[in-house]
């Protein structure tokens, strides 16, 4: 380049000073027009010539050094691109290898979860169709009735118990009340003992009297006398009987008023244990009642729980189908560095003598090349935009 | 006197039996000899004052029960106390009487 524009400048001076001589020498304008006219042909044909002249520079042996350190430079940047790609391709096919297979194993976990989640949906559902089931038809099924009727059954029992407690004291009242009416006969037993008592004293004193009356009559009268003391002593004999008789009634009574005790006592049996009882019950009966609200109401949202994690799972288990579309990808990632493999194995075969033969058939090859390269990016083009059409499906 | 009766209603032949304090077996004796002469068409049982009842004062209104079935004459127990309505409900006493 420093040739030529030397070249240049020398050509502009000759022509000035060619002016300025044709001046000196007073030549005509004609004449200094064609001598300037010569000068800017001269400027032109060397501006033209100048590659020729400049080509020898290139031929020189710093240039011919400079190819072939910069071609050897490119075939080892070749090699090496061709040892890297070497491994990229390595590593890509491994990890589509461990992507294969994890999504092969997460395939399986998830298809396993589903089937538990089923399963376990199923168990729910089924408890809360029990428990339903027990609540509405306890009634008429007396073998699978459960805490409610059991429950029920205590309730029953209490009020049996009570109707039976209130039926005692009935019957007890009932009996002391015949034990009163049998005291009362027994007080007027006791009236008709003292009558007796009375007249086995006054037959005491008549036997006395008819002994006095006897014995005044002397000789006579030793008959009746001996009638008169057998009264007597048959009136006294009353009399033993009688207090006999009044003993054992008395006997009697004091038994009478034991068992009338003993059946008054159970008559009366105080009702708080009996209202605590019940107050029990009912408590048990609300807390069963709440408690099976709850049960229902958790296994319901537990079934729904169930729905929605196996919608959930279904979910996971399509959007694995991903490991398709990244094995695609890898896959033509490989192809791509297939590509460049091909493209620097080619700068390695570039001669040392590089004409422009050998340059076309070079030209002609990357040029292939390209156009596989092409045709690859246009097909990903191509699938992109298609899974993006396909990603409502998912 | 813990039970006291009044007398006979000559317009509709009632009588109210009034019980006071406990209502339990030492007034039996008095309760019955409340009732047992008077041959009523309706008995009234008022236990406003009653403070507490044992099982044998339900066995003394069932008594009564009787009692009045046998001239098929009804019977009301007036104004119980909660204490004492508690326990005519446990022994499901509404089923014979009539409870106010």
């Amino acid at each position: 380049m420093k040739a030529r524009q030397l070249l240049i400048c020398a050509t502009l001076v000759t022509t000035i000073v060619s002016i300025e001589i044709l001046n000196y020498f007073a030549i005509d304008n004609w004449s200094r027009w064609i001598v300037e006219l010569l000068g800017i042909a001269l400027c032109f044909w060397l501006t033209l010539r100048i590659p020729l002249i400049a080509e020898p520079e290139k031929e020189s042996p710093v240039a011919q050094t400079s190819i072939r350190n910069s071609q050897q430079l490119m075939t080892h940047l070749a090699t090496n691109i061709k040892e890297g790609s070497a491994e990229v391709d390595t590593e890509l096919s491994r990890a589509t290898k461990l992507i294969n297979d994890s999504t092969l194993t997460l395939s399986d976990c998830f298809s396993q979860m589903t089937h538990l989640v089923e399963q376990q949906e199923r168990i729910a559902r089924e408890i809360y169709h029990r428990t339903a089931e027990s609540d509405s038809t306890h009634k008429d099924n007396d073998e699978d009735d459960g805490i409610h009727s059991f429950a029920e059954e205590a309730g029953k029992m209490l009020e049996d118990f009570i109707e039976l407690l209130v039926n005692i004291s009935k019957q007890s009242l009932e009996a002391v009340h015949y034990i009163d009416d049998m005291v009362e006969q027994l007080d007027a037993v006791f009236d008709l003992i003292a009558n007796i008592e009375e007249l086995s004293g006054q037959t005491n004193l008549l036997a006395l009297n008819a002994s006095i009356e006897a014995a005044r009559a002397g000789d006579a009268g030793r008959g009746f006398a001996v009638v008169a003391d057998e009264v007597r002593s048959l009136s006294t004999r009353s009399s033993k009987l009688n207090s006999q008789v009044r003993d054992r009634i008395n006997g009697a009574k004091t038994a009478v008023a034991n068992v009338r005790e003993t059946v008054g006592n159970m008559a009366a049996t105080d009702m708080n244990a009996s209202l605590e009882s019940k107050e029990k019950v009912d408590h048990i009966f609300l807390h069963i009642s709440e408690t099976n609200q709850f049960l229902n109401n958790s296994i319901g949202e537990m079934s729904v729980l169930g729905e929605r994690f196996g919608q959930a799972v279904g979910n996971a288990v399509r959007s694995i189908q991903f490991d398709d579309m990244v094995t695609q990808n890898l896959g033509t990632a490989q192809q791509h560095l297939q590509c460049m493999i091909e493209i620097a194995e080619e700068i390695t075969k570039v001669p040392e003598d590089l004409n422009d033969e050998a340059y076309g058939t070079i030209r002609q090859r990357l040029d292939s090349l390209k156009a596989n390269y092409q045709e690859l990016h246009r097909k990903k083009v191509l699938n992109h935009s298609m899974d993006e059409g396909d990603v409502e499906l998912f | 006197m813990p039970v006291q009766v009044s007398p006979m209603d000559t317009k509709d032949q009632s009588i109210v039996v009034s019980v006071s304090g406990r209502f339990d077996y030492s007034v039996h004796k008095e309760f019955r000899n409340s009732y047992i002469d008077v041959n009523a068409r309706s008995y009234r049982v008022d236990l406003s004052k009653a403070e507490y009842m044992d099982s044998s004062a339900l066995g003394m209104l069932l008594l009564l029960k009787e009692h009045a079935d046998k001239s098929s004459a009804t019977i009301n127990i007036c104004h119980p106390q909660p204490m004492v309505r508690k326990v005519l409900e446990i022994a499901n006493f509404n089923r014979f009487f009539k409870i106010s």
